[in-house]
């Protein structure tokens, strides 16, 4: 491995050099040296070339077991500024990595691996390898075996990898031969770990649960595929874990046919595999430091090289012979159950049946029952097609179904059939009968439907077809209008009748504060009413009725001030009035002049000042704007 | 006596207000132009003349042309599932049922569609409490919960309005009522406008996709098992081509976006 990471860091660093250069198939091996039963890491690596094509690996199937290892990309794409000057290196490329196992010893070559990118034909180099033959020894004998050469999918079977170790010379023949060495013997069992197993083969304990039970504590017995603890606070790299089976004493003949005792490992795995096809097991290798004999009273060790042939299972199909016709593919033990809803239907409503299969075995190859095939469903109920699911141990399969006619008063038992492994024979189960009632359905004539919907061209509106029932489109093509909902306009709407309420009581308070408040009501019309006082003492003046003009001005600037201050007028004198404009702050000359205006009244309504009633109409005019104005800014409470 | 008549007035106004606005909303939906209705025609000829699933496809991407062009309509939506379910692909065909049952609540057909396309023993979330209290949230449809708040409020108006005029007690009683009542319906269609249109949902349309820790595949598998097709979740964030989603059951994980479709 450590060589192949050294090839690799050279191909890299190589690169570049040759980025300039066309597409190009490289090809590298960990190594070229290894024993039979050995694997080794075989790469290729597509370079400058944008569209790689995974290259054909079939010439190479003669002498090699091949598993791929996956591939990754190679694509990268590097800037370069130097002094201003920019370079750019792209790269294409894509690794595809392989484990090869040779299937025979000797001189072995690896065929050149040829590729067809962008039209192009790319080749790779040939590699030669020397695949060495296990050494013929008497020391350690492998063999893998099986309870049985061919089964059924989910038929269990035990694989075995029997392990005879010759037993120690005396006087150790009595102690175990795996328990003198320094370092358990390394042993490779490729169906030991559950990752390594073919798709479909099922394992019946998982590597933990069947290694775990051979663990041995004391590191004797044997090292399985280096499996090791990992432990990221180890300081120390971790020994590999021993496993040894319960070794039991044989006589078997060695290599050279002489009957010799051994002690023989026997390493079982029961397995059941889910589909068909050939499961191959092995080769298995062992690789450790054996006692061979005795000196100086301690046992010697050589280092011994074996390897298992590797055992072949095949998985067939079930027998045709006896094969029902509700047979579904299932193989395993399995119960079936039904559901049926609605029980009450009318003729040509939708039903829902769900089958459910439950149990161990095979589901890949199993299919919808066919309730097509079933006369005692099908002259009763039009069937559409299965849907169906799996769900851990159990397989359901829905279908939607209508009734044809009315008074069926049962949905008949459906019969299902499956392969049963441990008996090697079919076996046919059914669902419990389901009792439902199906009434006739009512049909109304058309015009009885279509009576109340008569559009404005007084046609009758086409009526809403279900042609299938379930998954059938709606063709009423008024219902395709846009129903899409714009929340913010009805939220908008919403504020505007929040805003037009609270308006709408805000100027009926205000209307009703006023209409409520007489001396509000006085105060705004006060200077109105003086004008219309002071216009019909002008009048007064002007017909030559002095007296009566001169109490109407009196009359106007004493309702002004009345008004103002909701008094009675009656009561209210020139005094009076002057003492409140004086008191509220009015200007003094104001004051003066309303004082004086009064007063000269007083004196044309007696007949004193006869000279100046002609221009009592005027003054009172030029008096009462500053007045008014006066008192309106005043805040009377 | 004379009081109770002047109510009775008011009360049958208000009853008049909600019946004409309803009447009014109703009415409002928009008409179906001559454009559309070919469309509509072209899309379920080529339904009922496929023979494949790809014939099918070819009539959703039609009716989804229509509801791309002309907003949503719960018509179109349903045609759109029944057209994905019949081409064989039940997580688009959720999608669509979902978004049509907005508009078509009481459809008997499109709850059974659904329950075929999710699977019927497919597990559903468990009700919020908030749809339990408000029980006519998943019977009344997107549309017409505001058409009731509308309603409603205009019917409050009235009667507040009137309430101005003469205030006496009943009358103030019957507008608190209604205020509660347009409260609880204005919360029912801002509820359903928080989780149709601020919240982005999604199903799986893969047959089979991993939820996994971080936005990258890399990041190791959220939960045991794979996501199959069909699954609904709801879409909390969203990150280069991932999205960050919360199932049913509460499990959260991040997904391919183009494993999913969102709405």
């Amino acid at each position: 491995m450590q060589r192949l990471c050294i090839l690799f860091i050279a191909a890299f660093i190589w690169l570049p050099s040759a980025a300039a250069a066309g597409p190009e198939l490289i090809v590298e091996v960990d190594r070229t040296r290894l024993y039979e039963g050995e694997s080794l890491v075989y790469r290729v690596t597509l370079n400058h070339v944008e569209n790689p094509v995974e290259p054909d690996m079939t010439a190479l199937r003669a002498d090699f077991h091949v598993t791929s290892l996956g591939q990754q990309s190679l694509n990268s794409r590097s800037i370069t500024i130097i002094n201003g000057q920019r370079s750019e290196v792209v790269r294409y490329g894509r690794q595809y990595n392989y484990r090869l196992m040779p299937l025979r010893s000797g001189k072995l070559t690896i065929p050149s691996p040829t590729v067809k990118v962008d039209g192009r034909r790319l080749t790779g180099r040939e590699v030669s390898l020397t695949v060495l033959a296990p050494d013929q020894q008497g020391v350690v004998r492998m063999k893998i075996t099986s309870d049985r050469d061919s089964v059924y999918p989910m038929q269990p079977f035990t694989v075995t990898l029997s392990i005879a170790v010759k037993a120690l010379p005396p006087p150790y023949e009595n102690k175990n031969p795996v328990g003198v060495q320094s370092t358990p013997p390394a042993l490779q069992i490729p169906w030991a770990v559950d990752d390594g197993l073919p798709q479909g083969l099922v394992p019946k304990l998982s590597d933990q649960q069947w290694l775990g039970g051979m663990e041995n504590v004391r590191g004797v017995g044997f090292s399985v595929n280096n499996l090791r603890p990992r432990s990221v606070i180890a300081l120390f790299e971790e020994r590999n874990y021993s496993f040894q089976p319960e070794p039991e004493k044989v006589h078997l003949a060695d290599h050279s046919g002489k009957e010799t005792d051994y002690y023989r490992f026997d390493f079982r795995r029961t397995f059941t595999a889910e589909r068909i096809g050939d499961y191959t097991f092995g080769p298995a290798t062992l690789k450790g430091a054996f006692a061979v004999g005795v000196a100086d009273g301690r046992p010697v060790g050589e280092d011994i090289y074996a390897v298992a042939k590797p055992l072949t299972v095949a998985v067939k199909d079930v027998p045709e012979e006896g094969r029902p016709d509700c047979y579904i593919g299932a193989i395993g033990q399995f119960e079936l159950a039904a559901r049926l809803t609605p029980k009450k239907v009318k003729t040509g409503d939708p039903m829902t049946l769900t089958l459910v299969l439950t149990g161990r075995g095979a589901w890949d190859g199993v299919a919808p029952p066919k309730l097509q095939d079933i006369p005692e469903i099908t002259d009763h109920f039009k069937i559409y097609e299965a849907t169906e699911e799996t769900k851990g141990n159990r397989r359901e399969f829905t279908y939607s179904l209508r009734p044809l006619e009315a008074g069926i008063s049962v949905f008949p038992a459906i019969p299902v059939a499956y392969f049963n492994v441990e008996t090697n024979r079919y076996v046919t189960i059914h669902s419990e009968p389901i009792p439902i009632e199906v009434t006739k359905a009512v049909k109304l004539k058309d015009r009885d439907i279509v009576a109340p919907g008569l559009t404005s061209n007084g046609n009758h509106r086409e009526l809403e077809m279900s042609r299938e029932g379930i998954f059938a489109n709606i063709t009423d093509s008024s219902q395709f209008a846009d129903q899409s909902v714009r929340p913010r306009l009805w939220l908008a709407f919403l504020g505007g009748l929040v805003g037009v309420y609270v308006l709408f009581a805000l100027t009926l308070g205000g209307w009703r504060r006023v209409s409520g408040n007489t001396a509000l009501l006085r105060r705004r019309m006060a200077a109105g009413n003086a004008r219309n006082v002071l216009r019909r003492a002008s009048a007064e003046f002007t017909a030559g009725r002095a007296a009566e003009g001169a109490d109407l001005v009196r009359a106007a600037l004493l309702g002004l001030i009345a008004d103002t201050f909701d008094l009675l007028s009656a009561g209210l004198t020139p005094a009076e009035a002057c003492r409140r404009l004086e008191s509220l702050g009015v200007e003094a000359d104001l004051v003066r002049r309303f004082k004086d205006l009064l007063e000269t009244c007083e004196g044309v309504r007696y007949g004193g000042a006869g000279g100046a009633s002609a221009s009592i109409g005027r003054d009172a005019q030029h008096l009462l704007r500053p007045l008014a104005t006066a008192l309106k800014k005043l805040k009377i409470k | 006596m004379k009081n109770s008549r002047k109510t009775r007035i008011v009360l049958s106004i208000a009853g008049a207000c909600v019946a004409v606005s309803l009447i009014c909303c109703h009415g409002c939906r928009g008409t179906v132009d001559t454009e559309t209705a070919l469309k509509v025609q072209a899309a379920q000829q080529v339904f009922d003349q496929a023979q494949s699933p790809e014939d099918y496809a070819k009539s959703a991407a039609m009716f989804q042309e229509i509801i791309d062009r002309q907003c949503p309509s719960g018509a179109a939506l349903y045609n759109l599932g029944n057209a994905w379910m019949r081409a064989e692909q039940p997580g688009r065909a959720v999608a669509a049922y979902r978004q049509a049952a907005r508009y078509l609540p009481r459809n008997p057909y499109l709850e059974n569609n659904l329950a075929v396309a999710r699977g019927l023993d497919a597990p559903t979330a468990s009700r919020p409490i908030i749809e339990t209290v408000l029980f006519w949230q998943n019977w009344l449809s997107y549309p017409e919960k505001f058409y009731f708040a509308a309603a409603a409020a205009l019917a409050t108006f009235v009667v507040a309005a009137a309430g101005l005029f003469a205030a006496r007690r009943p009358m103030k009683r019957i507008t608190w009522v209604g205020i509660i009542i347009t409260g609880v319906l204005v919360f029912s269609a801002a509820y359903d406008w928080n989780r149709f249109d601020n919240t982005l949902h999604g199903v799986v349309i893969v047959p089979q996709t991993v939820a996994r820790t971080g936005y990258a595949a890399s990041y190791e598998p959220a939960f045991k098992n794979e996501l199959p097709e069909g699954t609904e979740f709801e879409v909390l964030r969203r990150r280069g081509n991932w999205l960050f989603v919360r199932l049913p059951g509460g499990g959260e994980g991040w997904i391919e976006e183009k494993d999913a479709v969102t709405y």
